[in-house]
């Protein structure tokens, strides 16, 4: 397989990799990079796990090739509290107990801050369409739904 | 069984580099035969060879103090989200009197002699293990297990602290009180630090019989504390076993058997040569193990080698309702039998049929193990509920002394019971491929492999019989389980078989707890090539759903309100009755109610802890005799005796709920000729955000120790439903999951 280069910005480093232009970005991130924060959990985007930021845009890396975010800004979990909203989010899962197992979190919160930053204050109709792409096999929907909700009402500052 | 009673503790107390102590702990069932407390409580390891019994006290830590007054609870449970991490700690800081911001956890190295849990202490032949009980996590039995030796050992080692500062203060230890890491002399205002004291509280022999609180002491037990894993679980900083990296390590993907049992008789690696990272195959016994650089480059390779098999298990699930129907009409093997029938054929006036499928774990974190193997000793780094056996499994596989193999316990991505495999499969397999492969290797499943890997709870079959009295009451009841049994080898047999429940296919139904006069329950145990496992709340998941769904539909036939026979049934059952009651006041739901929301409740009871759980639905008639239903709102209410911390006591109920609804409304493995239908989350759905209704639980007060929680919130959820959708549409739903049924419609 033909391999090229593609340059694209990994939390506000720009990186260069060689690579097979069809490789998921999870695995760039994951293997190549070391960023292990993005889970894989299905490789079909299916369940949310891998959830990142392209453009600030939740984007699935287990199916988001590669040469798909050439020149693109990408925000993993590894990132995020160096943001304002990013760390009172974080602040919120560990006062609220919201993770359990914690395997699907990073891209839960991935998921949670675009939502909170396209919709400050979300409507349950918002959460379940912003939210119900990831899974969260221990079932933590309800403490997710919550912070959310105590979050939108400026919460955990 | 639990033998608490009997169990004495012996510590042992070690200086640590820097100032600090290590406190060792070791369980005994019968103290007579034992060391004294003053040989037990050696200090040092110098000389273990001069007592008889020295390879029973192996330094085993517990608790670490360091010099900076910090203290580390090292933990012998698995973390799978339950919250073990912190429960325990909570447990002994609790006795300890620390300092919760300065208090730590660490997960133990593998050994079940140092690190098993009392829980599992057998009276079989496992030598050792009896003593010790298994390293298992399992059967939520993680609390109520460690719950009495972990405060003692935190009890024990406040004591020699006590000691240490009334030789440092020159005044009697009674005048010695402890907080927050502190040993205080309240008249001379000295406050001494427990780090300051370590070094000499590791030199006092560890008392035998610690003073303990009294509850309503407590400051740390019954609080809703932060869990001490939420930051590195909300950071993306704990790595998993599928994020964990050793130096020149390969990734290894297996090509397994396409139906169970098939051999592997020949393969083709064909184009997958020039897939750059592709390293080359191997032939283990599970199948053809591909190596490969990385994820993407196995991944990329294993798509194009072609494999070809032979054998195996070609059964198709939808023959077998017919297959368990049949083993059903004739007479089991009694496990209960109140009324002391003849064997045989159970008769009652009403008899249902029920089905469930099988069904799999799917932890959001795949199968994986990372296995270093250098001839003469290895190392394995694994997210495992049962790492002693795992231990055990790869050292026999590599013929290697299990002291040789060195066992490093991951936080998990879940469990469920997946990773307490009764086949050992993931385990054996990653030490077959470390035997082939000669450098360090990570065995990764996707989750089509985890979907399809087998493993999954028994297809069960129930035949439900009762006869009702003529008055309002039931006269007889019959509960016959036709199930695969989980007792799948003699170490298995051995270990659990004598110990527990959970392997037995009457779970649930054998504690039918209604007061009926005349009580049957018999069983079948089916074998056929398609493995099987415990899967969270294990065969009460399936037998609870009968047992009060069943009880609903002879309420209707006997002309009664489910909530008053289940309350006239249980009144020698003070517990089931309490949270019966307290679930009923939640939803504010009496027997005179008449809105247009539609209410099911179960009520459930087992390790040590009881639960009922009711449903709020609409159900709303639509055309073609289909119903609409969406569901309001899941109340619980539970008593699980004392709640060390009530906070993950709900969260483990609500993940219950979860969990349950998953399988209830569209969990379902199917297999055609042998072969597994479902891959992904696609065909093999999982609750998701917009699906997950309201809820509200409620943990009553109680002072009983604990039980446990963690499978709690399961069997209760489907019957509470389908008794809801029972109530609206007197259709008696006998088989799973929900969704297969044409006449429903969820929303």
């Amino acid at each position: 397989m033909t391999k090229e280069t593609v340059v694209f910005t990994v939390n506000d480093r720009v990186e260069q990799t060689v690579v097979s232009p069809e490789k998921p970005l999870l695995w760039v991130l994951r293997d190549e990079l070391d960023l292990t924060g993005s889970k894989y959990g299905c490789g079909r985007a299916l369940c949310g796990a891998c959830t990142v930021h392209v453009d600030g845009q939740p984007t699935r890396a287990c199916v988001t090739p590669v040469k798909a975010v050439e020149g693109k800004r990408v925000t993993t979990i590894e990132a995020l509290s160096e943001t304002e909203l990013g760390a009172r989010v974080q602040r919120a899962w560990k006062s609220l107990n919201v993770p359990q197992c914690g395997y699907c979190q990073s891209g839960q919160i991935m998921a949670v801050v675009a939502l909170l930053r396209a919709i400050p204050k979300p409507t349950d109709q918002n959460i379940d369409e912003a939210l119900s792409g990831n899974i969260c096999r221990c079932g933590m929907y309800p403490r997710i739904r919550k912070a959310v909700h105590e979050l939108a009402a400026g919460g955990f500052a | 069984m639990k033998k608490t009673l009997l169990r004495r503790d012996f510590l042992r107390a070690t200086a640590i580099a820097g100032g600090g102590m290590l406190v060792a702990c070791k369980w005994d069932s019968d103290s007579s035969s034992r060391p004294t407390p003053a040989s037990s409580a050696r200090r040092n390891d110098e000389t273990p060879a001069a007592d008889p019994n020295a390879e029973r006290w192996t330094p085993n830590a517990f608790i670490r103090i360091s010099a900076d007054n910090f203290v580390t609870v090292i933990v012998g449970a698995a973390e799978i989200g339950q919250g073990t991490m912190t429960a325990v700690p909570m447990i002994v800081a609790e006795e300890l009197d620390a300092d919760w911001e300065r208090v730590s956890w660490e997960q133990s190295e593998a050994s079940a002699i140092t690190y098993g849990n009392p829980f599992w202490q057998s009276e079989g032949g496992l030598g050792d293990l009896d003593q010790a009980g298994l390293q298992i996590t399992a059967a939520s039995t993680t609390v109520r297990g460690y719950y009495d030796s972990q405060r003692r050992a935190g009890a024990a080692v406040r004591q020699m602290l006590l000691e240490a500062a009334s030789d440092q203060l020159n005044v009697p230890v009674e005048s010695l009180t402890t907080r927050n890491s502190f040993v205080i002399h309240t008249a001379s205002r000295s406050r001494l630090s427990y780090g300051s004291l370590a070094a000499a509280a590791a030199e006092k022999l560890p008392p035998l019989s610690p003073p303990l609180k009294d509850p309503s002491e407590f400051r740390l037990i019954g609080q809703r504390k932060q869990r001490l894993d939420a930051a590195e679980k909300s950071d993306g900083s704990l790595d998993y076993g599928f994020d964990f990296k050793i130096p020149n390590m390969v990734t290894v993907m297996v090509i397994r058997a396409p139906r169970f049992g098939a051999q592997l008789i020949g393969h083709k690696v064909g184009d997958a040569v020039d897939v750059d990272g592709f390293r080359g195959v191997h032939p283990i016994p599970s199948g053809l193990a591909v190596v490969a650089d990385d994820y993407w480059s196995a991944e990329q390779a294993r798509k194009l080698i072609t494999t070809e098999w032979i054998g195996g298990e070609e059964l198709s699930t939808a023959d077998l309702k017919d297959q368990f129907d049949t083993r059903n009409s004739l007479p089991g093997v009694p496990v209960r039998n109140d009324a002391l029938r003849l064997p045989g054929l159970p008769s009652g006036d009403i008899t249902e049929d029920y089905h469930f499928p099988y069904l799999a774990h799917a932890p959001m974190e795949p199968l994986n193990v990372t296995i270093d193997y250098r001839g003469s000793e290895c190392e394995i780094w694994c997210g495992s509920q049962w790492p002693d056996m795992d231990q055990l499994v790869a050292a026999t596989v590599l013929g290697l002394p299990p002291a040789a193999v060195k066992f490093n316990n991951l936080l998990s991505g879940g469990g469920f019971g997946r990773r307490a495999c009764l086949g050992f499969d993931y385990i054996q397999e990653a030490a077959h491929v470390a035997r082939v492969v000669g450098q360090p290797l990570k065995v990764v499943w996707t989750r089509e492999d985890d979907i399809r890997g087998g493993y999954y709870r028994p297809y069960t079959a129930c035949r439900l019989s009762a006869s009702l009295d003529g008055a309002g009451g039931i006269a007889s009841w019959s509960h016959r389980v036709a199930s695969q049994t989980l007792l799948v080898n003699p170490i298995v047999e051995t270990a659990l078989g004598q110990v527990t429940e959970e392997v037995q296919t009457s779970q649930g139904a054998k504690e039918m707890p209604y007061a009926i006069p005349d009580v049957y329950v018999d069983t079948h145990a089916i074998s056929n090539g398609v493995p099987t496992l415990w899967v969270r709340s294990v065969a009460n998941a399936t037998n609870v759903y009968a047992v009060e769904t069943f009880f609903d539909h002879l309420a209707k036939q006997a002309g009664r309100h489910p909530l008053s026979l289940r309350r006239e049934l249980l009144q020698e059952k003070p517990r089931h009755l309490a949270v019966l009651n307290a679930v009923a006041e939640m939803a504010n739901w009496t027997p005179e109610t008449n809105d247009s929301l539609f209410r099911g409740v179960a009520v459930f009871a087992s390790y040590e802890s009881v639960i009922a759980q009711l449903i709020e639905a609409d159900v709303e008639k639509q055309g073609e005799g289909k119903h609409k239903v969406s569901i309001r709102k899941v109340y619980s209410a539970v008593d699980c005796g004392t709640a060390v911390n009530p906070d993950l006591v709900e969260a483990q109920i609500e993940s219950g709920i979860v969990f349950a609804l998953s399988s209830i409304l569209f969990g379902e493995i199917e297999l055609e000729n042998g072969e597994v239908k479902q891959s992904n989350f696609h065909d093999y759905p999982v609750l998701r955000m917009y699906q997950s209704p309201a809820m509200e639980t409620r943990v009553l007060p109680s002072d009983h120790s604990p039980g446990g929680v963690g499978e709690l919130g399961v069997p209760c959820v489907g019957p509470a439903l389908a008794n809801a959708i029972y109530a609206a549409t007197e259709t008696l739903y006998t088989s799973l999951p929900l969704n297969r049924h044409a006449s429903l419609v969820f929303e």
